[in-house]
């Protein structure tokens, strides 16, 4: 078997919605970045004459996509000159209606569904086996039915689902990388989570994360992975190699306002965040966070700040400022309150420190000091001013 | 902690203000507008510093501003203090550079050991006092009661009791802290009661949106349903379009295939009619020849065989007639010739006779009597006549053969009979004449008389019979001859119009007629069979022309136009090989006509896939649903901060009630005791946290509402002052400042007061200010030597 190189991608989201409530069409722009981070891909794997391209699930939002969007994905995945293999997710499961069912993909494409879970490679001696989804929620799978590597072959597993994680209620076909491993295959194609997961460049098991990041829970570079395989004595050498592929970058930045003592600090401060980068390719969204007694209108700074951008957003979660440390020695309900919450506040720091939900833990926190700020205020003033969702 | 010196270089109205308070009451009499409250707020600042900021809203000046000398002197200060432990410290402050020093007794600066706050500097009064600047200011600081003035003060003064019953702080309101939250909860989350809040307005968008969606994602998956639905059809059609192809295909095979079997078919039987043509010619030939035979008929070949059998049979008879004619002939003429003649027989027996007679009348009627005729005979003789009468009803030749016999044989029985039954006669005159007649016949014996009487009498019968006989043996021959005549005539009419009919061939004629006659019919059988023959082969052939020209889709054609069309097609060769696959007309009708349906039933779904749903709606929907969804978490969020400080709020007021207000109730009722002369004695928090204090007089306990302003404010005071007292209990104890506490008081409760204050001078530093002179000169009498007096520059 001569050198093979091959793409891996997984997580793409066609017609995704987006979270982030930009203005005008920046949806359908952020839909269209989508798509050239998938060109993009696809342009890779021809330039870099890839033997064949792996999806590992999530191509498409199988409630959301269209007609239209299968006749463009029909139109560029023929472009390819390689075999593409792609499995179904949990967006876009190999359910009743599914496109992977009702669409004629071009013939270079082969969807591994449960029905036909693997294809070879004669030529190239390559032995691709799928485990997808075939419905929006999916339980542990049966790997009893994984057939075993097969001599002299590229072996590829290609499963859409999560690795290593609390098996409690996980209804994502959770795996562990020990019994992935246990298959003995030469790369394991893994989709699912949608930042980048790979111990080194030399791990055969790999989340290339989504090639254009879908919020700002992802954060950072995105792209695709590039596999070199090559034939030595010893065996087969895998090098698997990330390429950028994304349109965007998300930033989400938090900002303590705490000391700060006028809104032009404030702006100033905004301004270094803004600092560096760039209007047109990073999506921003900034946290006011700490205590303060500058009533921000977030509204009003975002308006400020966002003329250029694609997306920029200030969001104010900042709390009204009280010399907490003076009023825990306040004998009277100010100080009880005060000392009442911040005793709450440490049982749930011995919580978090114990092996608890942090996130469930987190709110109870950010539950606690804003109920601290609006006691606080409803004792110091008789009314809570300053914020509104409106 | 109590004050030891201050001097004021510039703060506000005052400047190079020196002064040396005493340790216990100091009172600081000035007009208004002299100082005092710029006097407290500049210990306030020495203290605690002053915090800069934007100018408020109402346009008050942050403090730091709001003390700025007027004439642009100094803006610093020092403030000596000592604590109770015995330290003492001295605090510098330049409020224009925002510099603090502080130096301990040893003139040690150690301002760098306390944390500093970035605006204020080092904290030096929490650590010291153990107090921040808020709780300091609502503490220590004892303002003007407004109770007296109106209403609206009376009950900012109860209010202010309230909040320190259930707070331990005047400015702090647990109802309206409460309340603010509620309103806050009501109007800035929602309570999922109404319907305008924003919580609500969010829940009602979100459900609209979501059942917008689920609708929208119905239409979505009918949609999928048809393309799916479509997609399968597709499927199905290519399928049946395949099958097609090779059904057609195989059909136009099998065309081939059938137009060279029609071919060969049509050869064949154009052969055949070939051949049947020249059978047909042959038998015509035949016919021809055979016609005469063709005049005949069975009935009349029948009757003529029947007339010949007839004539033969009559010839037969006629011959047999004659034969037997000759023999009766003969017979008789040799009876005849053998047979006396009558005459002489009866000249023979005459005599015989008469002597018979002679002597049988004689005998009587006896044995010899008379004979009748035997029944056996009787029997034959009726079957005689009865056979006599069938041959002459029916003439058949038979008949009178039968007759003969049974006339033979009723003679025979007859005769037999008869015979045997003669008598036997006596010798008598008669008898001789009997013996001599009879031997003068030549008769020896009567018996050999009879014996010859009988025997000519049979001959005689048999000559009778014989002539009888010979009678009807000639009738016979008569009736014969008749009868061939009739034959004769009967052949002539019949076979009038058939040349050599020859009777006297009889059955060979007649056998060689049929023989004609039969091949005649024969020949014309076979030209039937010929004609029917080619008939059916035209038949086939038309029907395989017919067939062939559908197959060539040239209908119409004649049998010539479409042998031309076959001879002009290629590769029209006979494939023997046999076919395991067949198709049929109406299957491949079938076939279209189901690939009709489908593609209609595609056009309707086509046309249906038409009315997609609109694009990016239901991705709009959603991303509407999250945003709302994310605000709907953050006023839950906040709802549910809300709630959970109000949950807070109230614990802990309950358990500052519950820890505070015993401690408070208790200081309270000292000072109560103290400024009231011991009218009240005791002040008490029922569980409505209404302040009750009882009076010995009546017993009764008396809510704070009902008394009248006056005692309300001694409350309102007792109050502060039992809440200083429990401040103090964590730390330091703390000077007080009033500022014209007394100013609704009458004089003896001005007096009252001062000597509470006295009391409470020994403990704490007091800074009574006041405007009044009278409240000066009384607490000159009260206080005495231990009164400070400190001036207020000019």
């Amino acid at each position: 078997m001569k050198s093979l190189r091959f793409i891996h991608c997984a997580d793409i989201h066609l017609e995704a919605p987006f979270r982030e409530q930009g203005t005008g069409s920046y949806a359908e722009t952020r839909r269209m970045d989508i798509r050239k981070a998938f060109l993009h891909i696809l342009k890779t794997a021809r330039d870099q004459k890839a033997d064949f391209l792996l999806i590992s699930g999530d191509l498409f939002e199988q409630d959301l996509t269209t007609k239209r969007t299968m006749e463009w994905l029909s139109m560029v995945l023929s472009d390819v000159d390689a075999p593409i293999f792609i499995i179904p997710g949990n967006h876009d499961p190999f359910v009743k209606n599914s496109w992977y069912a009702l669409w004629d993909w071009p013939p270079n494409v082969h969807i591994l569904t449960p029905q036909n879970p693997q294809y070879i490679l004669e030529e190239q001696r390559v032995f691709i086996y799928g485990l997808g989804f075939s419905a929006y929620k999916q339980g542990k799978p049966d790997l009893s039915h994984v057939p075993p590597p097969r001599k002299d072959y590229l072996n590829i597993l290609m499963v859409h689902g999560t690795l290593d994680m609390d098996f409690s209620g996980e209804a994502y076909q959770p795996v562990t990388s020990r019994e992935l491993a246990a298959l003995n295959y030469d790369y394991y194609a893994l989709g699912h989570f949608h930042q980048p997961r790979a111990e080194d460049s030399t791990t055969s098991m790999i989340y290339p994360g989504s090639p254009e990041p879908l919020g700002f829970d992802e954060s950072g570079i995105h792209g695709a992975y590039g596999v070199t395989v090559l034939r030595e004595p010893s065996g087969l050498r895998l090098k698997a190699e990330r390429f950028e592929t994304a349109q965007r970058v998300y930033h989400p930045v938090s900002l303590d306002v705490t000391g700060l003592k006028s809104l032009e600090e404030v702006k100033m401060k905004l301004l270094g965040v803004l600092e560096g980068l760039n209007p047109q390719r990073d999506l921003v969204q900034i946290t006011l966070k700490g205590r303060t007694a500058m009533d921000l209108d977030e509204k009003l700074l975002t308006a400020l700040f966002s003329e250029d951008w694609l997306f920029l957003q200030i969001r104010n979660e900042t709390q009204k400022a009280f010399d907490l440390e003076a009023l825990t020695r306040d004998p009277a309900v100010k100080g009880s309150f005060v000392r009442a919450i911040n005793k709450r506040l440490e049982a749930l720091d011995e919580a978090m420190k114990m092996e608890g939900d942090p996130k469930a833990l987190a709110e109870e926190k950010e539950r606690l000091e804003l109920a601290l700020s609006f006691g606080l205020e409803a004792l110091c003033n008789g009314k809570i001013e300053g914020w509104s969702e409106e | 902690m109590r004050i030891t010196g201050w001097d004021i270089k510039g703060f506000g109205r005052l400047k190079q203000y020196k002064a040396v308070p005493g340790p216990g009451f100091n009172i600081i009499y000035a007009p208004n507008e002299s100082g005092k409250s710029t006097l407290q707020a500049f210990i306030r600042a020495m203290l605690y510093g002053l915090k800069g900021g934007r100018i408020g809203k109402d346009g008050t000046l942050p403090p730091i501003k709001r003390y700025k000398p007027w004439n642009g002197e100094n803006y610093a200060g020092v403030l000596e203090y000592t604590l109770a432990s015995g330290e003492s410290f001295r605090v510098g402050r330049n409020f224009e550079k925002g510099t603090t020093n502080i130096y301990d007794s040893g003139a040690n600066p150690i301002h760098q050991r306390f944390t500093q706050d970035k605006s204020t500097g080092p904290r030096f009064a929490e650590e010291h006092l153990g107090l921040d600047e808020a709780t300091f200011e609502r503490s220590v600081f004892l303002g003007q009661m407004q109770s007296a003035v109106d209403e609206a003060g009376r009950r900012a003064l109860i209010e202010k009791i309230a909040n320190l019953n259930t707070t331990g702080s005047e400015d702090q309101s647990l109802s309206r802290a409460i309340g603010a939250l509620e309103e806050a909860l009501l109007e800035r989350v929602g309570t999922g009661r109404s319907s305008t809040r924003p919580l609500d307005k969010v829940n009602m968008r979100i459900k609209a949106l979501e059942e917008q969606y689920q609708e929208l994602a119905k239409i979505s998956e009918r949609y999928l349903d048809s393309f799916r639905e479509l997609h399968e059809k597709k499927k199905l059609l290519a399928q049946w379009l395949d099958e097609k192809t090779k059904k057609e295909a195989l059909a136009s095979r099998l065309h081939v295939k059938r137009l060279a079997m029609i071919k060969k078919e049509m050869e064949d039987l154009s052969q055949g009619l070939d051949e049947k043509e020249r059978a047909l010619e042959a038998v015509h030939e035949a016919l021809k020849k055979a016609e005469i035979y063709g005049r005949l008929t069975p009935e009349g070949m029948t009757q003529a065989a029947l007339i010949a059998h007839d004539m033969n049979r009559i010839k037969e008879e006629l011959a047999q007639a004659g034969a037997a004619l000759e023999e009766l002939t003969a017979e008789k003429t040799g009876l005849e010739a053998s047979l006396d003649s009558e005459e002489s027989f009866i000249r023979r027996t005459g005599d015989i006779e008469e002597a018979l007679k002679q002597a049988a009348s004689q005998s009587g009627p006896g044995a010899s009597g008379k004979r009748g005729m035997p029944i056996p005979a009787l029997v034959a003789g009726c079957l005689t006549l009865a056979v006599l009468g069938l041959w002459l009803m029916l003439k058949h030749p038979l008949l009178p053969v039968a007759a003969m016999l049974a006339l033979a044989a009723t003679l025979f029985l007859w005769l037999r009979t008869g015979a045997g039954k003669a008598a036997s006669p006596s010798i008598s005159p008669q008898t001789q004449a009997l013996n001599k007649a009879l031997s003068q016949a030549g008769f020896m014996g009567l018996d050999q008389y009879m014996e010859y009487k009988e025997a000519w009498q049979k001959e005689r019968v048999a000559v009778e019979a014989a002539g009888k006989k010979l009678t009807e043996a000639r009738n016979r021959l008569k009736e014969l001859e008749a009868a061939k005549t009739a034959l004769e005539d009967s052949w002539r009419g019949l076979t009038a119009s058939w040349p050599h009919a020859r009777m006297e061939e009889g059955e060979a004629f007649i056998q060689r007629w049929r023989e004609g006659m039969d091949n005649y019919h024969q020949l014309s059988a076979s030209k039937k069979a010929i004609l029917d023959g080619m008939a059916h082969l035209t038949d086939k052939r038309r029907v395989l022309v017919r067939e062939a020209a559908g197959l060539l889709g040239k209908p119409g054609l004649t049998y010539e136009e479409c042998c031309e069309a076959l001879d002009g097609l290629d590769g029209l060769a006979l494939d023997e090989t046999p076919w395991e696959e067949t198709v049929t007309e109406d299957e491949l009708k079938d076939l279209e006509q189901r690939i009709n349906s489908l593609n209609l039933e595609m056009a309707a779904l086509t046309a249906r896939l038409e009315q997609a749903p609109r694009e990016g709606e239901l991705s709009r929907i959603l991303e509407e649903l999250e945003g709302l969804r994310e605000k709907r978490k953050k006023l839950e969020r906040t709802g549910a901060a809300l709630n959970l400080a109000k949950e807070i709020l109230l614990e802990t007021a309950k358990q500052v009630r519950r820890d505070y207000i015993p401690a408070l109730n208790e200081e309270m009722s000292f000072f109560i005791g103290q400024l009231t002369s011991g009218k009240y004695t005791r002040a008490s928090t029922n569980d409505a946290l209404q302040v009750l204090l009882s009076s010995p007089e009546t017993e009764a306990l008396v809510p704070v509402e009902r008394l009248s302003t006056g005692t309300i404010d001694q409350v309102y005071l007792a109050m502060r002052l039992a809440a200083v007292r429990l401040l103090e209990k964590r730390g330091e104890p703390l000077p007080l400042f009033l500022d014209e506490p007394f100013s609704q008081y009458d004089e003896a409760r001005i007096i009252n007061g001062f000597k509470m204050l006295k009391a409470l001078a020994d403990e704490r530093q007091i800074f009574f200010f006041t405007c009044r002179e009278r409240e000066l000169q009384l607490a000159q009498k009260v206080m005495g030597p231990q009164l400070v007096r400190i001036e207020l520059p000019d």
